[in-house]
């Protein structure tokens, strides 16, 4: 068992089209390096360089924001299910 | 086909029940099978929230609840691609001579990531309401060749001239309401 993550169409270019990857992390900041250590093309696209995660990218664990549960501390377990989903927005200006 | 007359129906139903503020959803497609998914603007509560890193609030910005692209997310995970990503413009002023239904800088910049189209196969589908009344509907795709977004032509069966006329009165209603605002404001 691992913790399998969603990758949707917009990081996929950086996955080799894999939308669903399985890691080992413990926790959301342990994923991000883990997905990032294997597909190096998700570097600044998920978070900026001092590690941040993007305002414009939004990460869930089993349907729960991150920024609801313990941000990039949110401790993971076997079966968790996590999407990483940047922001659709615009508007007429 | 960029979308089916009934999805436009719908599209253009949504972008009128949100009016003055912007409406936005998605089109999901797997097979032939299509999907139209309503979403929730949250820009009023982010505005709201943290009003200097969101100046702008739903009558001139929009974005998609995360609940909403969560559920997106599962339908791609069954197999669903993003067919078309559309939004509306509320009393938005006319650009190059032409409508409110134009593809703006902020429209652009957010379809874009690292430079690259979050989704470069689907359409974009921008409604111009204006007086609560639709005004126009334009699309516009990635095109790789080009490294930006074009408009494309959508057809659509001829608008009577009296519904030609009510937008342009709503145009000009939206305008002396806003005269009359600006005017309030200076007293």
């Amino acid at each position: 068992m691992a913790v399998t993550v969603y990758i949707p169409t917009p990081f996929r270019r950086a996955t080799n089209n894999k939308d669903r990857i399985e890691a080992a992390a413990k926790t959301v900041g342990g994923l991000l390096d883990e997905l990032e250590r294997a597909h190096a093309g998700l570097k600044g696209l998920v978070r900026d360089e001092a590690g941040r995660v993007h305002h414009h990218v939004n990460i869930y664990v089993n349907s729960e924001a991150i920024e609801a549960l313990q941000g990039l501390s949110t401790p993971l377990k076997d079966g968790d299910e996590v999407a990483i989903i940047p922001a659709l927005a615009g508007g007429c200006r | 086909m960029i979308l089916t007359p009934k999805e436009l129906d719908a599209v253009k139903r949504h972008a009128i029940e949100e009016y003055p503020r912007e409406s936005c959803g998605v089109i999901l497609e797997r097979a032939g099978l299509r999907r139209l998914l309503r979403c929730r603007n949250i820009q009023d509560a982010l505005h709201a929230k943290d009003p200097e890193r969101h100046p702008r609030d739903a009558r001139t910005a929009y974005y998609i609840d995360p609940q909403d692209l969560l559920m997106m997310g599962r339908l791609e995970s069954e197999g669903f691609q993003v067919a078309v990503i559309y939004h509306s413009h509320a009393d938005a002023q006319a650009r190059g001579g032409g409508t409110g239904a134009y593809f703006s800088e902020s429209d652009r910049q957010q379809a874009l990531l690292g430079g690259q189209p979050m989704y470069p196969k689907a359409t974009y589908l921008v409604t111009s309401v204006v007086g609560g009344r639709i005004e126009a509907v334009a699309a516009f795709r990635w095109r790789a060749k080009e490294g930006a977004f074009r408009r494309l032509e959508i057809r659509e069966p001829g608008r009577s001239w009296h519904a030609r006329a009510a937008v342009a009165a709503g145009r000009g209603w939206a305008w002396l309401q806003h005269f009359t605002l600006g005017e309030r404001k200076l007293r």
